[in-house]
């Protein structure tokens, strides 16, 4: 049986305009998230998944940022033809975000609680103020606060509990799509898999789809369904966690990642980074965007963009793979 | 908290001290007897040799100093050399002018400063922003005496509108008002554009928008109550320059204020007038700025953890 559709994103093309030129940002991506499903986002920092993600809640810098292609389209509805006044009734009751980094996302002179009853308020005009507290304390219990500290501002909380904060606010409304900016980037390794219990023990409770943003891997397999790898704005491989994790084609650059991993299992001295850097989105190279870093580059790769290349339905944009098709 | 207001209290006194001395040792060393001042030139020596002695003048200035504040501790604000009343009655009745020229420039100031600014602020690089950036940079650099003078020949002499001078009737305030107000206003302006902006950038007001927050809630719920304590700040430390920006301004317009009580006493070398009166304006000054310390730990819960945290040491 063929799941719901939550979301499709088709072509979506995402620039910067900037001072020292255009910086493109997000170059042509497309997926699509079932219900209750969880899609990883992966890449290095700069690759374009923030950006893709703040483009479905349309919460780009409105002067520099602009999406000169493509659709978002949101049970049925595509959200960048949505007048910009009206996304604020999406924005947290259907499509919530949690963001990166806990410290500074809070709000410093207002308290916690205050927050997450926000968050309901905004979405629930009709309930009275008891009810909301109520929720919100509800809210609390769950991300694991006691409910005795809603008065106590962000700056009493530790880097961990903010982010719990933060969750709690992105789920109050029970929404249907949630985007986890690197929800645990921030965090040290002991909080982070509490943080990723949670959020995954939350989503199954509310049957939630997510998007997860991440340059981490192993968040990548504990969380995802499927795994999109970016790579300079494009999505350069597409699949189920099996597939990325397991099956032994893939994109040079997905390949070069896991070797840059510590491996438990094998004996290694030291290891393999990708050389080079990512491009700078100014100037990005014609044809494969990855061939200036990659071990297996030739001709074609410098000056044709390859296409997806489909392995049921584990897609690889990679011309090494074009032949056997 | 109690004793955080306790201590800053008493730090006044050492303000006040300071002060005193300065003012003191200003007046004492510049030129001019008062004695002879008072009485004129055709003044002889022995008219000028009594008074001196009636005001004490003959005694060494440390004697004289010492006096004047060991007075005032007894609560005897010192009797004006020029009236020959209390200086405390001249106070009594200059104070409310510059009192009302003050209030009104402060809430001029606060409501229309503010709002421009956020308003500035929020349509950024629009014409109506570089048109209140470029009006407040000329405006704050002109001259108060200047624009008063030039407010005046327009309103007053050549409209008629308004009375040229003197506080008779309410109308006779608005002129003084606005010029206190304008190139403070200006300042006010560009500060409040300036920190909502780098207020707008912040992280939790992304979290307010990604909550779907309104943008009219984002910014007066979220976003302006971070950026109120800088722009106290400067409206606090605006409040000095509007007392000093008074005396200008009432000179200007010959207003009967605390400016042209203290302008008059300082040029026949009025002492005690001065004193008093300059002191009394220095209190009001720490007085408001401590408010504007309890306000900020109000506004800002890590100000007031801070405070809380100096109380248990």
């Amino acid at each position: 049986m063929e799941k719901e559709i939550l979301l499709t994103i088709k072509n979506l093309t995402v620039k910067y305009k900037t001072d020292d030129g255009i910086a493109e940002a997000v170059n042509n991506i497309s997926f699509q998230l079932h219900k209750g499903e969880t899609l990883g986002l992966v890449g290095e920092t700069g690759a374009g998944k923030t950006t893709t993600g703040l483009s479905i809640l349309r919460l780009l810098p409105e002067r520099t940022a602009e999406i000169t292609e493509g659709e978002i389209i949101f049970k049925g509805e595509n959200l960048l033809d949505i007048p910009k006044n009206e996304m604020s009734v999406i924005r947290g009751k259907q499509i919530s975000m949690i963001f990166q980094d806990p410290m500074t996302s809070l709000n410093p002179v207002y308290t916690v609680g205050s927050q997450i009853e926000e968050s309901i308020f905004l979405h629930n005009r009709d309930l009275t103020n008891p009810q909301i507290k109520e929720k919100a304390d509800e809210m609390l219990e769950l991300v694991g606060i006691t409910p005795e500290r809603r008065d106590d501002y962000p700056h009493q909380f530790s880097g961990g509990m903010k982010q719990r904060v933060v969750i709690a606010m992105a789920l109050a409304c029970d929404p249907e799509l949630v985007i986890a900016d690197e929800p645990t980037t921030a965090l040290d390794v002991t909080i982070q898999a509490q943080v990723l219990r949670m959020m995954d023990e939350l989503k199954r409770k509310y049957g939630t789809s997510m998007i997860m943003i991440t340059h981490d891997f192993g968040v990548v397999a504990k969380t995802c369904d499927t795994v999109a790898v970016v790579y300079a704005g494009e999505i350069i491989e597409y699949g189920t966690v099996q597939d990325i994790f397991e099956d032994d084609k893939h994109h040079p650059y997905t390949t070069g990642l896991f070797h840059s991993l510590p491996n438990m299992n094998q004996d290694t001295e030291r290891l393999q980074p990708i050389e080079g850097l990512m491009p700078d989105p100014m100037a990005l190279p014609a044809g494969c965007k990855f061939h200036t870093r990659c071990p297996h580059c030739f001709d074609k790769c410098k000056t044709v963009l390859p296409q997806d290349i489909d392995f049921n339905g584990h897609m690889i944009k990679c011309h090494l793979y074009s032949k056997e098709v | 908290m109690t004793r955080y207001i306790i201590k800053r209290l008493l730090s006044i006194i050492p303000i006040v001290l300071g002060i005193s001395i300065i003012i003191f040792t200003l007046l004492s060393i510049s030129p001019g007897n008062p004695a002879t001042l008072m009485i004129g030139r055709e003044a002889t020596d022995e008219q000028v040799a009594v008074l001196e002695a009636q005001l004490g003048l003959d005694q060494p200035l440390l004697t004289q100093y010492v006096n004047y504040m060991t007075d005032l501790l007894r609560g005897d604000f010192g009797t004006s050399w020029q009236t020959r009343g209390p200086v405390i009655d001249e106070i009594a009745v200059r104070f409310p002018v510059t009192l009302k020229l003050s209030v009104f420039s402060t809430l001029i100031v606060i409501f229309f400063g503010v709002t421009v600014g956020i308003i500035s602020a929020v349509k950024q690089y629009t014409k109506l922003d570089y048109v209140v950036t470029t009006s407040s940079l000329v405006i704050a650099s002109m001259p108060d005496f200047w624009i008063g003078l030039m407010l005046m020949l327009l309103f007053a002499l050549k409209l008629r509108w308004v009375p040229p001078y003197g506080a008779s009737d309410w109308t006779g305030y608005i002129l003084p008002v606005i010029v206190l107000s304008l190139g403070i206003m200006a300042m006010v302006i560009r500060v409040t554009r300036g920190t909502m902006l780098e207020v707008i950038r912040q992280d939790y007001i992304r979290t307010a928008r990604a909550k779907g927050a309104d943008e009219k809630r984002v910014i007066f719920k979220h976003a302006l109550k971070n950026a109120l304590i800088p722009i106290i700040t400067v409206i606090g430390n605006d409040f000095g320059s509007i007392l000093a920006g008074a005396i200008v301004v009432e000179t200007v317009f010959s207003l009967p204020g605390m400016g042209t009580l203290i302008v008059n006493a300082v040029k026949i070398k009025n002492i005690p007038t001065a004193m008093t009166a300059t002191l009394f304006l220095a209190i009001l000054y720490s007085l408001v700025v401590l408010i504007l310390d309890i306000i900020y730990a109000y506004i800002d819960p890590r100000i007031k953890a801070e405070f809380s945290r100096r109380k248990a040491r």
